[in-house]
């Protein structure tokens, strides 16, 4: 297990060096002088000539890209051109708000996502698997950005009971707090987030259903769990130990993969919410081409999704010990 | 002594195109330390047989639509899920066919034992843990200890099996439902496969109802044969009588069918002319009337019933070989 988990975070660093490359790339493909749009419409050409000299844009792509690795390495993603701050440090702000949805929603997608695909198998062909695969079918086919707004509207405007936009106290410090005993803004944070975090989990819940429902079924039908019925053991046994490990392992795989869609779900749902993450920064750097902010938010979201993709595939070997033994 | 009696149990397929009876009207009796043999042709409803008496046949599309089967004083066909579950894997024990699918590819072979003798014999958690190993090494296989800790992707065929025997063995059960245990193995291990199950018999004085297609095999290991065809039990006896004085054709067929150590391998192997009819298509009299050879007039229009021949050989034929 030690070796396999070496090996998988050794080979995520060319993942991460090729990550840079490509985010790179895009942004030096996109049409547009970054000089020109920071000076504006009505810019000399002399002026534009400073700037991009300023920037470094009269080098070879080359060299720009030999710089931002070496400039990466130091922990430096270059200056945003609007927000007058490093772009790590806008980064950084924002991280942190985003990471608390999208963890709150991916806990919310796996729970539901678990307990209704579970349901739906072992009870397949009742009514409540009709059920269960309604509301999945619902959760997929709905748009992010309306199931928020209908949220809003249910829980915000007509039963007032959750703020509609804006951020709470940081989460991850009241519940440190509520552990501790002291539970005073708890409260306030999960009132915040919970709106955005099901609206993101809900409907990536309804995906993992599915997922969990069709697995279940094709282990459930495994010469083990008739074997495991055969040994007298109780059907909740069966259903939890023998089938869903089993089933997990399809469901984790594409869980990874589904971390992309949260990412960019949050990109929808913290400008419904106006939820100061990552999501918002994006939306922000792109209508203002901001380009060494877009491409800090673009590298980050890679590497985030690149990272907990590696995450996945140790839980995988956690679960299946053929991988581990390998 | 009687241990388990089953009478006209009948499990009955729903499939699309109608139900059809995959076990029809089978009844049985096996004895405490006998080896009951069921042989038959790959979907002749032997395996069908052997899962419904503990209730695990597939629902759906199989169903068990009559019949008893009385274990112990009670019928197995006829009580609460919950207490089914005290009895299989207690005090009937099951293996089968083949032992790379019939594990959790995801639990270790330890934790697959302990869970019966958690379940059925209350036993904690380290008590458990040093009756598995003891039932390995009865189960003869090597390194036990070792073994308890590893996944079954690390064994071999024949080391699954043996987990399987040592899982369904856990909690001395009195009889033991053996579903072609050696079907996927190497015929050596067969051999040590099926020694260790009547060695442990012996022991325990259990009784064993093996179900295979080889009647080879079966000869060499059982007290009493059954043979199976479409459903229905065509001829019962003992061992000695079915391989030497078949009634039945098809008994006789598949007798003839085994092929001799030695014999010259340019002589043609016999062989049963036709397949077994689809279960939506059987004909109205004996099942085996179309590939008879000595079928009456009589054999199309009517179901031959089960006939006492002598004490101990049944035969389900108009027509039977005089042998």
């Amino acid at each position: 297990m030690l070796i396999y988990t070496a090996r998988r975070l050794i080979l995520f660093l060319p993942i991460a060096i090729g990550i840079v490359a490509v985010t790179f790339a895009i942004m030096q493909l996109l049409p547009g002088d970054p000089a020109a749009v920071l000076l504006g419409e009505d810019a000399s050409e002399e002026g534009v000539r400073d700037i991009r000299q300023a920037l470094g844009l009269d080098q070879p792509w080359w060299i720009r890209l030999g710089t931002y690795y070496f400039d990466l390495l130091h922990g430096d993603m270059g200056v945003s051109y609007f927000q007058n701050q490093p772009v790590v440090d806008a980064i950084g702000q924002r991280l942190v708000p985003t990471l608390e949805v999208a963890i709150v929603a991916l806990l919310i997608s796996i729970v539901i996502g678990i307990v209704f695909g579970v349901v739906a198998a072992v009870r397949r062909g009742t009514p409540i698997d009709a059920f269960c695969m309604l509301f999945a079918q619902l959760g997929v086919s709905m748009p992010v950005f309306w199931f928020g707004i209908l949220l809003m509207y249910l829980f915000a405007i007509q039963l007032d009971m959750l703020p509609s936009i804006g951020r709470g106290p940081p989460l991850v410090p009241a519940l440190g707090r509520a552990l501790m005993g002291n539970p005073g803004d708890l409260g306030l944070a999960l009132m915040h987030i919970a709106m955005p975090a099901l609206t993101l989990g809900l409907t990536n819940a309804a995906v993992i259903s599915r997922l969990v429902r069709s697995s279940m079924l094709e282990t459930l039908g495994q010469d083990y769990i008739r074997t495991a019925r055969a040994k007298g053991l109780a059907p909740t046994r069966i259903v939890l130990v023998h089938s869903l490990r089993n089933a997990m392992l399809t469901v984790v795989s594409v869980m990874g993969l589904r971390f992309g869609a949260l990412l960019g779900g949050a990109v929808l749902t913290e400008s419904i919410f106006g939820w100061p993450g990552l999501g918002q920064l994006a939306v922000a750097a792109i209508s203002q081409r901001d380009i060494p902010l877009i491409q800090g938010v673009v590298l980050t979201f890679a590497l985030a999704f690149a990272l907990v993709n590696v995450l996945v595939d140790l839980l995988y070997a956690v679960i299946d010990p053929r991988i581990r033994y390998e | 002594m009687t241990v388990l009696e089953v009478k006209a149990l009948t499990t009955v397929l729903h499939l699309p195109f109608g139900t059809v009876p995959v076990v029809n009207n089978v009844s049985l009796d096996l004895h405490a330390g006998e080896t009951l043999g069921i042989v038959g042709e790959s979907g002749c409803g032997k395996s069908m047989l052997a899962l419904s008496l503990l209730g695990l046949q597939p629902n759906p599309p199989a169903e068990i639509s009559s019949g008893s089967a009385h274990f112990e004083n009670v019928d197995l066909l006829d009580m609460p899920p919950a207490r089914l579950r005290r009895i299989r894997g207690k005090r009937i024990g099951m293996i089968f066919q083949d032992p790379m699918a019939a594990l959790n590819p995801v639990m270790k072979i330890g934790d697959q034992i302990t869970e019966v003798l958690r379940r059925h014999l209350d036993m904690s958690r380290s008590a458990a843990k040093r009756r598995a190993v003891d039932l390995l090494e009865l189960v003869r296989v090597p390194d036990p200890v070792r073994r308890a800790g590893e996944y079954p992707f690390q064994l071999s065929g024949g080391l699954r099996q043996r987990v399987m025997i040592a899982i369904a063995l856990s909690c001395n059960p009195a009889v033991l439902i053996a579903d072609e245990p050696t079907t996927a193995l190497d015929v050596t291990i067969q051999r040590q496969i099926l020694e260790l199950v009547r060695d442990l018999q012996a022991d325990r004085g259990m009784a064993v109802l093996h179900i295979t297609h080889d009647l080879g095999l079966i000869s060499e290991h059982a007290d009493r044969v059954m043979v199976m065809y479409a459903g229905r039990i065509i001829e019962q006896a003992t061992t000695v009588n079915i391989i030497d004085h078949p009634r039945h054709p098809y008994t006789a067929g598949l007798v003839n069918c085994a092929p001799a150590l030695g014999q010259n391998r340019n002589s043609h192997l016999s062989e049963i002319p036709g397949i077994v009819p689809p279960l939506n298509q059987l004909p109205p009299g004996c099942s085996f009337e179309p590939r008879c050879l000595r079928r009456l007039a009589r054999c199309r229009q009517v179901v031959p019933e089960l006939d006492r021949h002598h004490s101990r050989h049944v035969t389900a034929c108009h027509n039977p070989c005089s042998a």
